[in-house]
């Protein structure tokens, strides 16, 4: 990855690393800052977050511009330059059900990682003026706190986060169409699944949401046993769900399930790109760079 | 599907084994739990169930493997699959009571149509019986058969339905489902005592020859010796009384007639005088619509004795025997029932041999007087089947007694001088049976002297005294019968002779020690000696000229319905289960589906290893 590459420390985006760290807010900060720090060293700085600043007022700029709460401080003219509007509503939708709860051999459960890059985004977006919302869902919405950009919103959301549990079963499309009808201006949309449920249903919400106008991003996390399937030895697989079992001995049967696996993801990848949402698979393994990278690809097509 | 050895089919229960493994292997996969379960059993369902279908195939090849080891250990068969030809042996009466009028020619007529009425390629037997039964025409064509039914003539037999339900079971031996036809006059008579026993799996049909006669027989003719007496027994079996002349021929004498009336269904005793001391008497009568043989009957003056019993005590001074004497020698209310005579040792020995094997028990009270030679005169008179009694006493020496008999080892007996009580330890022996339940008082009778006796090979207990030491034990010795008292019956050393059980118990000592064949000098038809022509008449067997005469229960007029017949055969397995088993094994052997059997082992065995590799 060319984004790997570049970044010289990626101890801070290590999920190993995250994971032993204490609060959801230290964990998004940690990210954040070193993902941020990365990128500022790399060649792909267009992706930069800009900050906010001022400058002299020049003849010929929007008047409208002018920061009279500065001239008043200075007695000079200064205009807000290169500052976001922050008129855009991201909605952090996390699948805590439990499935999510799965840890293979990674040093965190998929809802742990969705958490932390929940957290991540949204300690991200803050800093980008953007008001933003956190869902929690599995067969329904278990807690929503509506977008904002209030200030002490971001440590309500990465509270929440801290105290993520994992639900029931999941059953994604219902809060997608849940959502879709309730949004009412064009937002963003991060949704934080590992869409192991039924894809039919789970596109036909992403596509739902995507016809109302919302931008949508969608993020497959996935533990590596998941991902690569490497048990040993005959076993009786059980749905953390459904309870269902599956005798299957691993050798035998580990081709089929990877070509399986394969073709679900082809097919997200396939019919969400088709819908114009991005599509990114995680690996609950691999660091946190990958999914705001994605984050902020979306985000800067929305200028 | 039949087995010749359907025990070994208990060895298919071991399929519990296979199936059992198979059972609990399923739950050798230990669980793990895990999320895309969904996925992995849109492939792993296939796997799956290519893996229970081989499971599957592993059982069943297991299975049927045991299955089929099981089965071939109880040797298959399939019963019918032999040609199903069918052997018919009709049976034709030839008894007297078939010379009635009329009842020849119908048997003859119903045999023919019962070989007529086989199918085409069945067998056909004939067999004609009265007492016995002979085979005419082995299994074979109706044309045979048919010959065979024309040759037969009634004889001097009486019927015997067990003779000729053995010799058709004996012919159809190797059938699966046999015939037998019986043509007769169904006399009720023709069932005895014996019974008429025919294997289950042959079919019987009935056939009925005869018609309703009036019969006149001469059942007996005796000659009384002693009160210069014959007498003839006319019996009528009609329902109306019948008049005739009964003719009786003394010796080689002119006949004597007397004309006489028999009752419907009762007999007549006409006697005749027998004056001149006669041997031999012929007794007939008309008869021309009854049976013929019967008409006539021949009897012969048969001089009846006591069975003798002989004493040896010790000499004329000797006061040994007398008890035994007077209880032997008892007068039932009909004179006594045994010649008894005592003897010392010494008169004995100057016994001819002759006169000796006369004697019907020898008893020995005293050793006395008796040399080697009355030593060999007891072991000839024990081989020619004689009974002798010894009874222990102070006159007995059994060094002695060993030598006379050649006991070897011999005999040593403790003289114990102990009050000791009789007990009758074998109420079915033929001594003590007769005493059933008053066998309880031998325990009156106190024993204060016996010997103690040691009964060791050859010897068997018939009772005991109650310290459990042998009272009375017997042997057979060169096919004499020898019993031997462990007391004296002179009350020396007991009081016996004084209990009312002394008598009864010496009369049957005596009677069961004398029993012998008896020597008759009459016979039926069916009962002659070999060698002697069985037709009724005066015979010689041997030396001695006796009367053979037909079986008078023949001249019964009492008849069955073929239904009563059918009702009185006793069916059973015994010979049927047999006959099943070897035709099971000629069946089986001919068939030999067990080697096919194992060849289907060997290739389910070929199939579970190749499945069970991949």
């Amino acid at each position: 990855m060319p984004l790997a590459a570049s970044t010289r420390d990626l101890r801070f985006l290590d999920p190993a690393v995250i994971a032993r760290l204490g609060s959801m807010e230290l964990k998004a900060r940690t990210v954040v800052e070193g993902f941020l720090s990365g990128l500022h060293r790399s060649p792909y700085k267009g992706f930069s977050v800009e900050f906010a600043e001022y400058r002299q007022y020049l003849p010929g700029d929007d008047l409208s511009t002018l920061d009279w709460k500065v001239y008043a401080r200075t007695d000079r003219h200064y205009v807000k330059k290169f500052e976001e509007e922050t008129n855009l509503d991201c909605h952090v939708l996390l699948d805590v059900s439990a499935s999510m709860a799965y840890r293979g051999a990674a040093a965190m459960t998929k809802v742990e990682y969705g958490s932390v890059l929940a957290a991540s985004l949204a300690y991200l977006m803050h800093r980008q003026r953007d008001a933003t919302g956190l869902i929690e869902f599995d067969d329904r919405i278990r807690r929503r706190l509506p977008a904002s950009a209030r200030p002490g919103h971001l440590h309500a959301i990465l509270l929440a986060l801290d105290k993520v549990a994992p639900g029931a079963r999941s059953d994604v499309g219902r809060p997608l169409h849940q959502l879709a009808e309730a949004l009412g201006k064009r937002s963003l949309v991060v949704l934080i699944s590992d869409l192991l449920d039924d894809p039919e249903n789970i596109v036909r919400g992403l596509k739902h949401l995507r016809f109302r106008g919302t931008d949508v991003i969608v993020f497959q996390v996935l533990d590596p046993h998941e991902i690569q399937f490497p048990f040993r030895g005959a076993a009786r697989f059980t749905d953390v769900e459904s309870d269902d079992v599956v005798t299957a001995d691993p050798e035998r049967v580990r081709e089929s399930y990877l070509a399986a696996m394969a073709s679900l993801r082809a097919r997200y990848e396939k019919e969400l790109r088709g819908a114009g949402i991005d599509f990114l698979s995680l690996d609950t393994s691999k660091p946190l760079d990958f999914a705001l990278m994605a984050y902020l690809d979306t985000r800067a097509k929305r200028k | 599907m039949s087995f010749l050895t359907p025990l070994y089919l208990l060895g298919g229960a071991l399929i519990a084994l296979p199936i059992v493994l198979h059972l609990l292997r399923r739950d050798v996969a230990p669980p793990l739990p895990f999320t895309a379960v969904n996925l992995l059993r849109t492939s792993a369902v296939e796997r799956s169930r290519q893996h229970r279908l081989r499971d599957l195939i592993l059982l069943a090849a297991r299975v049927a493997a045991l299955l089929l080891l099981a089965a071939s250990f109880a040797r298959p068969y399939v019963a019918g699959a032999a040609p199903a030809t069918r052997t018919t042996v009709i049976a034709v009466d030839r008894s007297y009571s078939m010379s009635a009028a009329g009842r020849r020619d119908r048997a003859r007529m119903l045999a023919r149509q019962a070989a007529d009425a086989v199918q085409r390629g069945d067998r056909v037997a004939v067999v004609a019986f009265d007492d016995r039964a002979d085979v005419l025409a082995s299994p074979g064509v109706v044309a045979d058969a048919r010959a065979a039914i024309n040759t037969i003539e009634p004889g001097y037999g009486a019927t015997r339905y067990a003779a000729a339900f053995d010799k058709a079971a004996e012919l159809l031996a190797n059938e699966e489902h046999g015939r037998l036809v019986i043509v007769s006059d169904l006399q009720r008579t023709g069932f005895d005592s014996t019974g008429a026993v025919l294997p289950e799996g042959i079919e019987l049909s009935v056939r009925d020859a005869g018609a309703q006669v009036s019969n006149l027989s001469v059942s007996a003719a005796t000659l009384d010796g002693t009160r210069r007496v014959a007498r003839a027994t006319i019996r009528n079996s009609g329902d109306e009384a019948r008049a005739t002349d009964v003719r009786m021929v003394l010796e080689e004498r002119a006949p004597v007639s007397k004309h006489v009336s028999v009752p419907a269904n009762d007999t007549l005793e006409v006697t005749f005088d027998a004056a001149g001391d006669p041997r031999r008497v012929t007794v007939a009568i008309d008869d021309a619509s009854g049976y013929q043989a019967d008409n006539q009957r021949f009897g012969i003056y048969e001089a009846r004795g006591l069975p003798k019993v002989l004493i040896l005590t010790g000499g004329p001074a000797s006061t040994a025997g007398f008890y035994l004497s007077r209880a032997l020698g008892a007068d039932g209310g009909e004179g006594p029932d045994f010649d008894v005579r005592t003897l010392s040792g010494s008169a004995f020995t100057a016994m001819s041999e002759s006169d000796i094997r006369d004697q019907s028990v020898v008893a020995l009270l005293s050793t006395h007087g008796l040399d080697r030679r009355a030593g060999d005169r007891l072991r000839a008179y024990l081989a020619a089947g004689g009974g002798l009694f010894v009874a222990a006493s102070a006159d007995v020496d059994p060094t002695v007694l060993s030598t006379l008999l050649e006991w070897q080892p011999q005999l040593a007996p403790r003289d114990v001088r102990r009050a000791r009580i009789l007990a009758a330890t074998d109420l079915r022996h033929p001594v003590f049976r007769p005493f059933e339940a008053v066998a309880a008082n031998f325990g009156q009778v106190l024993f204060d002297r016996a010997w103690s006796l040691d009964a060791g090979a050859g010897w068997r207990v018939a009772a005991q005294f109650t310290d459990g030491s042998p009272a009375l034990i017997e042997r057979v010795q060169n096919g004499g019968r020898l019993m031997l008292f462990a007391s004296d019956v002179d009350r020396r050393w007991n009081d016996f002779p004084l209990h009312p059980t002394f008598v009864p118990f010496t009369q049957e000592i005596a009677r069961y020690l004398g029993a012998r064949p008896s020597v008759t000098a009459s016979y039926l038809v069916g009962d002659v000696p070999a060698g002697t022509p069985a037709v009724p008449g005066f015979a010689q067997v041997g030396a001695r000229t006796v009367a053979v005469n037909v079986d008078p229960r023949e001249a019964s007029a009492d008849r069955l319905t073929p239904v009563e017949f059918q009702k009185l055969v006793t069916r059973t397995t015994a010979g049927t289960r047999a006959r099943v088993e070897r035709l099971a094994r000629e069946t089986e052997g001919q068939q030999n589906y067990w080697r096919y059997g194992l060849m289907l082992l060997m290739a389910t065995l070929v199939v579970e290893a190749f499945v069970g590799s991949r």
